[in-house]
């Protein structure tokens, strides 16, 4: 038959000839194709228009102000489902909990600071239990709803959100948390920075951009 | 005659390298690396993000100790011994499957139902490296009202230069691919003279300068250092910063330093014409537009959790206007393109969809290729029927054992 004929001298190309290599250079023929495809991308050069961005977007920062600008990429954007913030690049990603949506570690005067973002369900309990509860981690007694009010500050995100900040240093057991707790309708946001007492007020600049940067 | 009397020994080698990159126990060992491969680079995406653990364990040629231990004890350290990655085993596994039909052919009647499904693993391997080299996957926003004809990638970025002078629209020509990388060189005819990338980092992280800077470093090019940064979990996160040399632009010669998410605005003039500097996702054109007309949402009762949303769009071809839904569970097919409801904006003045796109020319070959390894299992039990008959026969008459074996074999 024709075909067969066909198909058994394709046969004895292929690995017949006894110690005839075209089995060998097939597979460095599949072989060099991988390697081909394993070559770094190719140069690209495209073409093309957009639309110009809105006025509000457009507008230039003065040249004085970027010439001085002492933000250049102090923090990267950094968005986590639907809530989203500026890390700051100091921090580095943290172990992970399957509580924390966010967690970062940070070496501020040679004391490492921890730094996590926990979102919960309703309520969790409320303002002052999850601040007492705090103040209890560094070795601090209950605050009772008056002197939460007085030790607390009310601030707004950068995208007008409000939010409770909190400070909880504890000097003598050389401990501190810096705390921002966003109450929302369903749900509430804690961010947390635990460090100690010597060198939060170092890490407290960085935890503020952050905490005020949390966008819903 | 062989003219060459050493070839006879290297000849064997070859052919026995043959033999074992064909055999079915290279398939078998690479077969359990892969679980491996999937077993690690599955929990790594809880540490690593999705992205790196992807590109780490399953898109590498070659991965390390230090990736398996970072998964045990999430601890960065150097690597001391490599590994085949994802790509190299499943290269072997694609070459092997090759070679075993080479070496087995032709093929026996009996076993056509073997190579049937082991041309159907070969075309999945196959529809896997298209998507690998070939697949693009990015995002694109519209407005309730608007449409928009592009999108932008996940992962790669491009160095765009922005030509502002047009009224209606910015004309932006963008190196991507090979130039992002150090050691670069790119030119192009609309420069005088050429762009050197000296530095290139994925993800940076930027530090003030110390000592004497050379003079030709200008704006935050002479003011702060690009450092390498551990990458975000989501490659769009990453601020990438490029170092670049321009040389042969007159005045304009020097190094400059361009990042992404940079709020200190970069330009050059080049013959007179100013280009704006900035590196970013890469844009792709679609060959068609799609325009939003209305976003909707549904939240569960008493939250403002989102319980289902959808996107009634149009889509703008050829002069044809198509209308079309697109939710969660429904995306809109169109060519080689996939677009998926994954995101929205109702918080700005104006609500917007997020919408994902994937263009994969590879994306049927799943589908096709389990058709025929089904079909090909298929007729692998039909031509073993008689086989199992005649052996039920054997086990009914244990006197004819012998005679059945023999008109059997």
């Amino acid at each position: 038959m024709k075909s067969n004929h066909k198909l058994s001298r394709i046969r004895r190309w292929l690995y017949s000839a006894n110690s005839s290599p075209q089995p060998f250079r097939l597979a460095a023929v599949l072989f060099s194709l991988f390697l081909l495809t394993a070559c770094s991308e190719e140069p690209q050069v495209t073409q093309y228009k957009e639309d110009k961005p809105k006025e509000e977007t457009q507008a230039t920062p003065d040249p004085m102000e970027r010439e001085a600008s002492p933000d250049i990429a102090r923090s990267a954007q950094v968005q986590t489902g639907e809530i989203g913030f500026e890390k700051p690049v100091a921090w580095s990603e943290g172990r992970s909990s399957s509580m924390r949506i966010a967690s970062y570690s940070a070496d501020v005067g040679g004391d490492s600071a921890d730094i996590s973002l926990v979102k919960l369900a309703g309520p969790a309990g409320g303002l002052l239990a999850n601040v007492n509860r705090w103040r209890g981690q560094v070795g601090l007694g209950d605050f009772d709803a008056a002197s939460l009010a007085s030790a607390s500050e009310s601030r707004k995100t950068t995208s007008g959100e409000d939010y409770i900040y909190v400070e909880l240093v504890n000097p003598e057991g050389n401990q501190a948390i810096l705390g921002g707790i966003y109450e929302r309708r369903g749900f509430t946001l804690f961010a947390k920075y635990s460090s100690t007492a010597d060198s939060v007020a170092e890490g407290k600049a960085d935890f503020l951009t952050f905490c005020d940067s949390v966008k819903f | 005659m062989d003219p060459n009397p050493n070839s006879k020994s290297s000849s064997f080698s070859m052919k026995r390298f043959f033999i074992i990159m064909a055999s079915p126990a290279l398939f078998f060992y690479s077969a359990i690396w892969l679980l491996v491969i999937l077993v690690f680079g599955t929990l790594a995406q809880k540490d690593m993000g999705i992205y790196e653990a992807q590109e780490v364990f399953f898109s590498s040629w070659f991965m390390w100790d230090a990736d398996f231990f970072y998964v045990i004890d999430g601890i960065r350290r150097d690597g001391n011994l490599p590994f085949p990655g994802g790509r190299l085993t499943m290269s072997v596994v694609f070459i092997n499957l090759v070679l075993k039909l080479v070496k087995d052919f032709p093929v026996p009647r009996k076993r056509i139902g073997t190579f049937i499904s082991h041309m159907g693993g070969l075309l999945l391997l196959l529809g896997g490296f298209i998507t690998a080299y070939f697949s693009t996957e990015g995002g694109m926003w519209i407005p309730e009202g608007g449409k928009s004809g592009q999108f932008t990638d996940f992962d790669k970025v491009e160095l765009a230069f922005i030509d502002e002078s047009p009224e209606d629209y910015n004309q932006v020509t963008a190196f991507s691919g090979g130039y992002m990388k150090k050691g670069a060189v790119i030119e192009h005819e609309m420069f005088p003279g050429k762009i050197t990338v000296e530095d290139f980092a994925r993800h940076a992280e930027f530090v003030s300068r110390t000592g004497s800077v050379p003079s030709d470093y200008i704006g935050p090019a002479a003011r702060f250092e690009v450092r390498r940064a551990k990458l975000e979990k989501e490659a769009n996160h990453n601020r990438t910063a490029m170092m670049l040399r321009f040389e042969g632009f007159g005045a304009e010669d020097g190094v400059y330093l361009v990042f992404k998410f940079s709020n200190i605005e970069q330009t050059i003039d080049v013959g007179g014409k100013e280009y704006k500097l900035e590196i970013r996702q890469k844009h792709y054109d679609l060959p068609f537009e799609i325009a939003l007309t209305d976003f909707k949402m549904e939240e569960h009762p008493g939250t403002r959790v989102a319980r289902s949303y959808a996107s009634d769009v149009v889509v703008l071809s050829e002069g044809t206007e198509r209308k079309v839904e697109i939710s969660m569970n429904k995306p809109l097919r169109k060519g080689p393109y996939t677009f998926y409801q994954s995101s929205f904006d109702n918080r700005s003045p104006v609500e917007a969809t997020f919408l994902q796109v994937v263009e994969n020319a590879g994306r049927n070959f799943p589908y096709i290729s389990s058709i025929i390894m089904c079909i090909g299992l298929m007729v692998h039990m039909f031509l073993q029927i008689p086989r199992m008959i005649s052996r039920k026969r054997i086990e009914k008459k244990p006197n004819t054992v012998l005679v059945e074996k023999e008109v059997v074999s």
